[in-house]
């Protein structure tokens, strides 16, 4: 049997959905026996491969780079879930929103700074704007909403996916 | 924010409220009158804190209400307006034809500045009076006379298809008039 | 005189309902649920939420079931495509005009916006977020108002108004300026016709009133005694 070609991306998030993606328990054996897992954090490729066939993205948009990103794993993919509440309504990344970025900077890294006052920009991408959700910016396939989204509902509709199967109950969803 | 407020009011304009009060008494919707007299008895037109506090007393009606009534209704002021209004049409039809620039340079011209004020208040409306009460600058959503776009009206006088040097020239007569 | 008793269909059942009751009340009587999120049972409904409306027969508009009286007759249907569809959408542009981030509430998990929001199948909303910059009023000793989490349901300005009789609470402000405040616009502890009771804090939906020191998850209201509250008061009255 073919393996399914699986990517996770970690834009703007805390990297906790991942944790969630990982804390499956056993489901993630026998999981881990139909994927291919092709890209992400706990992987080591460099460049996002082509046809792949979902990839779950967590995190905000907050970033030129993000839009980038995104919009190659778009082309690129066939499935696309939005993983979390950041990566659909924004979250905790967008609670900076109402505050203009060079403000928000001067804060952080240099009022809130012990030491080397200077807003880094060296080697790190721009902020947009605004963080926002990524269906503002890419189409977006399936949305897993939640703080993080439970391992269990993440194992049901990857292992969905890779069975084919289509889902007949509505999957339980909770913002937070 | 308003701070509750220890001045009294004058015993002259106590009465006036008080008749104001008396005369509606029982009518159904008497508050919006209430303020609506108040305020036009007012030299500034505007009702200051005290008053309000006043007219809650004497009404038995909460203060909440009152301020909520009040800042539904664009009709009434919160601050002192200044001897001469002048309102900035900022509607879809008048934007397009240059209002923006016309209440920049409005606001220049009065020492108004351009420091914009949206990044704290929560408000997009614009509500400026100048320091010697001589002017104030207001805006609204629309006139209803996008044909004359853009539309500035002085004291109460609707003038179409305002440009800069239109306005300034009608500051001018302003000024001259205040002499 | 006791009520004349009506007659009227809900969803096609028989049901005899009393005279004066609202279409809402009728439903909750005989067991039909509608989501609602600004009634509170024994508050004077205002409408506010549109999350009631249903469908009557002979009627083509939608209409809120907490402030339409029920007349004899009246042929009522409280779910459809066209009722989902619409109620949808009510929510999810009540989670795009203020910053509603569950995760990050003292109410997450004890929310009636978020638990409407699951109820109804929603992971995500078909709007742009509005992002807009509010604040948090921390001035009173004991509770907090954070507009952030703010439905405007009224609530709050209803059971001071009508239960404690204080009316700290109103509306200032329209359309998407609206926003809840206490006497002239004063800070909460700054007020003087405040009575510290907190009914505004338990009738709260959503975290936007809530008691201070409470943690994410921690802010459980109890919208059951203000109900039995009011139904005391009635009896005794």
């Amino acid at each position: 049997m073919k393996k399914v070609k699986v990517a996770t991306v970690w834009l703007d998030g805390c990297s906790g959905c991942h944790m969630s993606l990982l804390d499956m328990d056993a489901a993630i054996i026998s999981l881990a026996q139909k994927i291919d897992l092709v890209y992400g954090p706990l992987v080591d490729t460099q460049e996002f491969p082509e046809d792949v066939d979902v990839t779950l993205v967590e995190g905000a948009v907050s970033s030129q780079d993000d839009v980038t990103k995104l919009q190659k794993i778009r082309q690129r993919t066939h499935l696309l879930i939005s993983l979390g509440d950041c990566a659909v309504t924004g979250n905790v990344p967008a609670m900076r929103n109402s505050i203009p970025v060079n403000k928000l900077l001067q804060r952080i890294y240099v009022e809130g700074a012990q030491e080397g006052k200077v807003v880094p920009t060296d080697g790190v991408p721009a902020l947009l704007k605004q963080a926002r959700p990524l269906r503002e910016f890419v189409k977006v396939d399936l949305c897993l909403p939640g703080c993080p989204p439970p391992a269990k509902t993440i194992a049901a509709v990857i292992s969905d996916l890779v069975d084919g199967k289509k889902r007949e109950a509505a999957l339980a969803v909770k913002f937070g | 924010m308003h701070t509750a407020s220890q001045e009294r009011l004058s015993e002259g304009e106590r009465a006036f409220v008080d008749q104001v009060i008396t005369s509606r008494t029982g009518c159904p919707g008497a508050l919006l009158g209430i303020l609506e007299s108040v305020q036009e008895h007012h030299p500034n037109k505007y009702l200051p804190v005290q008053t309000l506090e006043y007219i809650a007393a004497q009404t038995n009606i909460a203060l909440s209400r009152i301020y909520s009534v009040v800042t539904f209704y664009a009709l009434f002021n919160l601050q002192p307006q200044g001897d001469n209004t002048i309102c900035i049409c900022r509607g879809t039809a008048c934007h397009t034809r240059g209002s923006r620039n016309l209440l920049q340079s409005v606001r220049l011209a009065l020492g108004l500045g351009l420091e914009d004020a949206s990044e704290t208040s929560e408000d997009d409306k614009t509500l400026l009076t100048t320091l010697d009460h001589k002017y104030t600058v207001r805006t609204v959503a629309c006139f209803g006379q996008c044909a004359l776009a853009p539309v500035v009206e002085v004291n109460h006088r609707i003038c179409g298809h305002v440009n800069e040097r239109t306005l300034q020239r009608e500051i001018s007569t302003l000024e001259r008039e205040s002499y | 005189m006791p009520n004349k008793k009506l007659s009227i269909r809900i969803d096609g059942e028989l049901i005899s309902a009393l005279e004066g009751q609202t279409i809402l009340q009728a439903a909750k009587v005989n067991g039909k649920y509608i989501p609602t999120l600004c009634d509170l049972e024994g508050l004077t409904p205002v409408g506010a939420c549109r999350l009631c409306i249903v469908e009557v027969s002979g009627i083509d508009r939608l209409i809120p079931a907490c402030t339409t009286p029920i007349q004899d007759g009246m042929s009522v249907t409280t779910t459809s495509a066209r009722l989902t569809h619409n109620r949808r959408i009510s929510l999810e542009l009540l989670f795009v005009e203020r910053n509603h981030v569950c995760a990050a509430c003292v109410s997450n998990g004890h929310c009636e916006l978020q638990s409407l929001a699951s109820a109804m199948g929603i992971s995500t909303v078909r709007f742009a977020y509005n992002y807009p910059k509010l604040g948090v009023d921390l001035s009173h000793p004991r509770f907090l108002l954070d507009h952030n989490r703010c439905i405007l349901c009224t609530r709050c300005v209803r059971v001071c108004a009508d239960l404690e009789g204080a009316h700290v609470w109103e509306m200032t402000s329209r359309g998407i300026h609206a926003r809840i405040m206490s006497d002239l616009n004063q800070r909460w502890g700054d007020s003087r016709s405040c009575t510290n009771c907190g009914k505004c804090v338990q009738a709260c939906p959503t975290g936007a009133l809530a008691e201070k020191g409470c943690a994410v998850e921690e802010m459980v209201k109890r919208t059951d005694n203000i109900s039995s509250l009011i139904q005391r008061r009635e009896v005794q009255a």
